[in-house]
């Protein structure tokens, strides 16, 4: 049955789905005062997330909300926000998932409180990826990284965990008010906020000021994105804090950040005057990235400070989409959001793997992981498809991922960097192969690995997404090509 | 007679500055928090002049500004709340010695 949408105000469409989402972290904080039992409180978060994607799926059909600003040209309606919101909500749900047998285990005094951070917190990425407006996208970053400093340190008896939500928190603390500055400083030169208005403002600007702002915003950028040399906190923040935290932080904030990136560059900063100098810094931090990460990431013995390396790394691999997107617009940017696609749908995989070694009561070094194969074949079988389309081998979505990548990046005229990254991919081979030796030719005495059926659900949607979204992935690039070309340039 | 915007905007990027010169420098956390804070008043004051001089007519300014200060004070509280936990669980305020992560 058609549903004939033309009457409502398409301004509460497009706030759909935040508001539902929104509405769900509020009732979840309320019922957490009259309930003994928390656990379908869970489930409830996880229906919240699921009903915010329906929702989504109401403003995104055609005709439902034209393209444009609503809200005071707060939110915009075009296929970036639609895409990206999809992406964190997808995010967030997996998340939220994995966590359901481990946060009564580990932090039981807090357990709703954990739901709703992630909550939250997805809640503002959502209106950082909505908006090209930088007054929201601060408010939006704002609202998920102090929700994430304290999602670092939930674990409160555990210094490890404190000291990661510190670090974090106080390299954070400070990429805002670097970013900041950077925007004071972009309003100074065009007296607006929103995006498009200030491209056509900035003609005018005197140029070594603007390069000065843009330094500011790249580097503000570059510590939430964690990208070389910006990336120091990341691997003691990913280390110390709850398990399933690091895998949120690894998939969904710094999707997030992504979105604000190509927002801020493409929408605003994208005068031919400042393409080619954001272009070429992007360019270099990409490669000093890819290097950085892979290079330190062969030194690891704990996996979960690997994987904080290895993200460190795929934040190089997308920087070449966006440095190649100011030559090659739709092309660069496309390639990007599918890569953020591919990235959160094969990690969701590996912490879900990580977070079952903890349910178990075992650790996350290198060492837990040995003879898993013969604790749990398909969960090893699993983590080694996850790990190839890590590596990006075909036929994964990783493989299509840094395909699409590359070929932007070769589009751009930056071949020395597409090269680069395809031998960064071979190097990063040495430490995810470190791990599947030691789950396939060690051998154990422990018993076998129990997994739980959410965390088996999250390991099979995440296979599954690997290779059904990796074979049939010319619809999905389409979309997030088509993305770029409705941003109103 | 107006003070010239130099003035004004100067005063913001020292302050920017010398918060940033703190906050890379200290070692005690609550010190780099307040480094922080002073970064973040740079550029309030850096707003408010651009409104001032240049976009009297303009709300955006001021509006930013507003939140930034009030998402500096969200910041501040859950910054001293960790950084309680970690005086509760280690003693110590300097970040140097907090160094159970490293690899």
């Amino acid at each position: 049955m058609p549903i004939d949408l033309s009457s409502v105000n398409p301004n509460l469409l497009i706030i759909l789905p935040p508001g539902v989402l929104a509405v769900f972290a509020l009732v979840v904080l309320v019922l957490d005062l009259y309930s003994q039992e928390k656990r379908w409180l869970a489930g409830l978060s996880l229906v919240g997330v699921l009903l915010s994607l329906v929702a989504l799926w109401f403003a995104s059909r055609p005709g439902a909300v034209p393209p444009g600003d609503y809200f005071g040209r707060m939110v915009t309606a075009d296929h970036f926000t639609f895409y990206m919101v999809a992406v964190l909500l997808v995010a967030a749900g997996l998340v939220i998932l994995f966590s359901m047998d481990w946060v009564p285990r580990r932090l039981p005094k807090v357990q709703v409180e954990y739901y709703e951070l992630v909550l939250f917190a997805t809640l503002g990425m959502m209106f950082m990826a909505a908006s090209r407006d930088v007054t929201l996208i601060y408010l939006g970053l704002e609202l998920s990284s102090q929700a994430s400093y304290i999602l670092a340190g939930l674990l409160r008896n555990d210094p490890r965990s404190n000291e990661a939500a510190l670090k974090y928190f106080l390299n954070g603390a400070l990429a805002s008010a670097v970013l900041l500055f950077g925007l004071s400083i972009l309003y100074g030169l065009t007296g607006t906020t929103y995006l498009p208005e200030m491209l056509v403002a900035l003609g005018q600007a005197p140029l070594p000021l603007l390069v000065t702002a843009m330094v500011f915003v790249i580097a503000g950028f570059g510590f939430k994105v964690a990208a070389a040399p910006f990336h120091l906190w990341a691997p003691d923040a990913y280390e110390g804090a709850p398990t399933p935290v690091s895998g949120f932080f690894s998939m969904a904030p710094k999707a997030a950040a992504w979105a604000a990136v190509l927002r801020v560059f493409l929408e605003g900063l994208s005068i031919p005057q400042v393409m080619d100098k954001w272009s070429v810094l992007y360019a270099v931090l990409s490669a000093s990235s890819m290097l950085i990460g892979n290079l330190t990431a062969l030194w690891q013995t704990n996996v979960k400070r690997m994987m904080a390396y290895s993200s460190v790394s795929h934040a190089g691999y997308i920087l070449v989409g966006v440095a190649a997107a100011a030559r090659a617009p739709e092309v660069g940017a496309g390639a990007v959001l599918f890569y953020l696609l591919s990235y959160i749908l094969t990690n969701a995989g590996i912490w879900a793997a990580l977070v079952a070694l903890e349910n178990q009561g075992e650790g996350t070094e290198m060492a837990d992981f040995r003879g898993l194969a013969q604790r749990n074949p398909a969960l090893a079988w699993s983590l080694l498809l996850l790990f190839v389309s890590l590596i990006g081998i075909p036929p994964t979505v990783g493989f299509f991922g840094k395909f699409f990548l590359f070929r932007a990046g070769v589009q751009a005229g930056y071949v020395w960097l597409a090269v680069l990254m395809a031998i960064n991919s071979a190097i990063s081979v040495g430490y995810y192969y470190a791990v599947v030796r030691n789950m396939f030719f060690e051998k154990t005495e422990k018993p076998r690995l129990e997994l739980g059926s959410s965390l088996q659900a999250v390991v099979a949607l995440s296979v599954l997404a690997v290779l059904v979204v990796g074979l049939g992935s010319s619809p999905v690039i389409q979309y997030a090509e088509a993305a770029l070309g409705l941003l109103g340039r | 007679m107006q003070l010239p915007i130099y003035f004004p905007l100067g005063l913001g990027a020292l302050l920017f500055g010398i918060g940033l010169w703190g906050a890379l420098t200290r070692t005690n956390a609550v010190r780099i928090l307040m480094f922080i804070e002073l970064m973040l008043n740079g550029v309030n004051l850096n707003l408010m002049t651009f409104t001032r001089y240049y976009y009297p007519e303009n709300a955006t300014g001021p509006i930013l500004t507003l939140f930034v200060m009030t998402v500096a004070a969200a910041e501040a509280s859950i910054g001293l709340a960790i950084i309680l936990q970690i005086v509760r669980n280690r003693g110590t305020v300097e970040v140097d010695k907090v160094d159970l992560l490293k690899g």
